[in-house]
């Protein structure tokens, strides 16, 4: 499912800077997965409901998004509540819950959601391709970016081919994810998906150097900030040095 | 095989996020031009495999296929695990983004490990097929472990109470470990039947 | 038996080469590296303008040939010019254009605009004569509306015309263009079909749907298994049976004389 389905909406948050919101994005992310204390915790996880309320993302599509990471949660919190070890807030017989695996289970929870939210808001007010060209003005090299341009250009590509080749398979009677039994038609999908890549890369190297390509990848595009923008970044900033305070005090 | 969000501590972030760093510096100082194509093209295939899935019990494992893909890019490779690491989170929204860092470790120290493993046993290996296909397949099996150990230490090292549940993934991995090992096996094996020349020697995939 | 129509040469002899073409190729020959020889002697000259089919069964090496003309292959004998100069194998030359067969080989960017963008900002041009030249090519092919759409939310028509556009906007002056109607549909064809009737490029053009390079080309080259059979205007060229036959391939409908096309009579 694309994060990016609504990133032709309005809203203060989608019309924000590519720039700044990439550059907002990773430090709030950084930020908020990295605090622990009860007051920052709740002022991040606010801050990225209030983030959610403002890009008028609809409701359906935040929830969606957010049905992975709980399901993640659903399996790891049981494990923790009777794994963390020290003291134990209920026994039945050799089975103890941890009060340490309940807070962490809480913090986990309340970070996991808060990050993903965050993610949503952010990523969601725009298009993948734009999120990745605007990291050229934030210095990442220029390779790197190329790779994943172009990964993401073909990662569609195989998706449709490997849909296909599952349905060939499953016409033939593999059921690849039924346990193990099928191993060898697995791996015959994975080989198959690896060799076209191989000689499909070799043409799109062809294909390259036939316009032009000599190393470097010159870029058009230009984004153009705004006051709107400043003030944005400046707000952004503000809940950032909110989240230290709160976390550091 | 990789960490959700919410688990790590702050100085496993951003400990991680330096080492991918390092590592991503390293491997771009070292590719050519020439090559982005193909890291980027067959990153998309890796990745796009990768969602393959088993369904063991309750739960659908996924093979990570860190093992081949550092035998066949080499050290490229971190370029396209970040790459599809980076894509994984976009593109499923389970998180992923404060981890990327860690995530990209947990993934291409394998990754390379395999590369080195293969290499250099391969040249022992001489021209024979199978010899080779299970020497892929060792280096991919170990692949997973290394990862697995990679993911114990930083649960470990992110808190006392996420123990039980680290020792407990190490389980399903080593579960999963020999499961990529006879992938890994199959795959080159079929590889250097039909299209040798993708798996060529030697870290840094000089072409003669 | 008297021959009217072209002369086609027999086995072993050679049309004599005419002068100054735009692409013109003298004792081609080309085989891969510890491989037998797929390309031999080949040689023809295309006029500027002029719109020449490809024409050979499977296996004739009409692809490698495209591929030594546009310089993605070195050859192992004979030589090539583009406009006069002679083309050197691995240079970037924007005068020859090669269109793939597949699409997906050609539009690596993230949008359409990106790809179309491509060549011309490789080739150090600035800004404003870039963005004139993309929208120039996407409006030359009807794509305009494609300009900010990724690569793979097209069609297959839709991928085909923006492929088209991205060398369009090199502005080349020869396009070797590899089944450019595969897998498309009669109106994608139609499309492709008006685009490349209405440019003004010297065209070289392969392609399994005979009918198509009716339409489009007044000239056909004849090759099987690498060697030029035949070199002449294309309806007589593939109203000849005979010919057709020896190099396996079959007459296009239209030219089947009871078909009343206006075609000229086949003689036997």
């Amino acid at each position: 499912m694309e994060i990016d389905r609504y990133a032709d909406l309005r809203s203060p948050v989608h019309a924000w800077d590519p720039r700044f919101k990439v550059a907002a994005a990773f430090v709030l992310v950084l930020v908020s997965a990295s605090v622990s204390s009860t007051g920052a915790l709740a002022a991040a996880a606010g801050g990225a409901l209030l983030l959610v309320l403002l890009s008028r993302l609809p409701v359906g599509f935040v929830v969606r998004i957010l049905k992975a990471p709980l399901a993640i949660l659903a399996l790891m919190i049981p494990l923790l509540l009777f794994t963390a070890g020290g003291e134990a807030l209920w026994s039945w017989g050799f089975l103890h819950l941890y009060r340490r695996g309940l807070l962490t289970a809480v913090q986990i929870a309340v970070k996991a959601v808060t990050v993903v939210l965050l993610f949503a808001g952010f990523f969601g007010t725009l298009r993948v391709q734009t999120a990745l060209k605007a990291l050229e003005d934030l210095k990442v090299p220029a390779t790197l970016l190329a790779i994943l341009m172009f990964t993401y250009r073909y990662i569609h590509l195989y998706l449709e081919q490997m849909g296909k080749l599952l349905t060939a398979a499953r016409l033939r009677g593999y059921r690849l994810s039924r346990g193990l039994r099928h191993l060898g038609a697995t791996a015959g999908v994975v080989v198959t998906l690896l060799v076209r890549s191989y000689e499909q890369s070799d043409r799109v190297a062809t294909a390259m150097r036939l316009r032009g390509f000599q190393g470097s990848f010159p870029s058009l595009r230009r984004f153009q900030q705004n006051a709107a923008d400043v003030v944005g970044s400046i707000l952004a900033a503000a809940w950032v040095g909110l989240l230290l305070w709160l976390e550091l005090r | 095989m990789h960490i959700s969000e919410g688990v790590l501590d702050s100085r496993v972030i951003i400990g991680g996020y330096a080492a991918a760093a390092g590592l991503t510096a390293l491997a771009l100082s070292r590719v050519r031009q020439e090559e982005i194509p193909k890291i980027a093209v067959m990153g998309a295939a890796f990745f796009v495999s990768s969602l393959l899935h088993f369904k063991v019990g309750v739960t659908s494992v996924h093979l990570s296929l860190a093992g081949l893909v550092g035998i066949v890019l080499g050290l490229p490779s971190v370029l396209a695990l970040l790459a599809g690491l980076l894509f994984q989170a976009v593109m499923f929204q389970h998180g992923g983004l404060s981890t990327l860092g860690v995530n990209t470790v947990i993934f291409a120290v394998p990754a390379l490990l395999a590369c080195l493993l293969y290499s250099g046993l391969g040249r022992l290996a001489g021209g024979r097929r199978v010899v080779r296909s299970l020497i892929a397949g060792a280096a991919s099996a170990l692949a997973v472990l290394v990862g697995a150990a990679i993911v114990l230490a930083v649960l470990r090292l992110s808190g006392e109470e996420l123990t039980g549940i680290a020792y407990l993934f190490s389980l399903a991995h080593a579960a999963l470990a020999l499961v990529e090992g006879v992938v890994g096996f199959v795959v080159v094996q079929q590889i250097l039947r039909v299209k040798p020349e993708m798996i060529p020697a030697g870290l840094l995939r000089r072409r003669s | 038996m008297s021959r009217r129509g072209p002369r086609i040469p027999d086995r072993g002899e050679r049309l004599p080469v005419a002068g100054a073409g735009i692409l013109v190729a003298r004792a081609l020959r080309f085989g891969y590296p510890e491989g037998p020889e797929v390309i031999h002697e080949v040689d023809f000259s295309l006029g500027a303008g002029e719109r020449v089919a490809l024409v050979g069964s499977n296996g004739s090496g009409k692809t490698t040939l495209l591929l030594l003309l546009c310089g993605v292959l070195g050859p192992n004998g004979g030589r090539m010019e583009v406009g006069g100069r002679r083309l050197e194998a691995g240079s970037f030359d924007p005068r020859v254009a090669y269109l793939f067969q597949s699409p997906e080989d050609q539009l690596f960017s993230p949008t359409v605009f990106d790809d179309v963008a491509f060549g011309p900002l490789n080739m150090g041009l600035p800004a404003e004569e870039v963005r004139s030249r993309v929208a120039e090519a996407l409006r030359t092919v009807g794509a305009e509306p494609l300009a900010e759409r990724s690569p793979h939310h097209l069609s297959g028509g839709e991928k085909r015309l923006a492929a088209l556009a991205t060398i369009l906007a090199m502005s080349p002056e020869v396009m070797l263009l590899d089944e450019p109607t595969s897998n498309l549909d009669s109106r994608n064809r139609r499309q492709v079909l008006g685009v490349l009737g209405r440019t003004s490029q010297t065209l070289l053009v392969t392609s399994h749907d005979l009918e198509f390079l009716l339409e489009l080309c007044s000239r056909v080259l004849l090759l099987h298994d690498g060697r030029l059979v035949a070199d002449g205007p294309i309806r007589s060229v593939l109203s000849d049976d005979a010919l057709l036959e020896a190099h396996g391939l079959e007459k296009p409908h239209s030219l089947i004389p009871h078909r009343h096309s206006g075609a000229p009579p086949h003689r036997a």
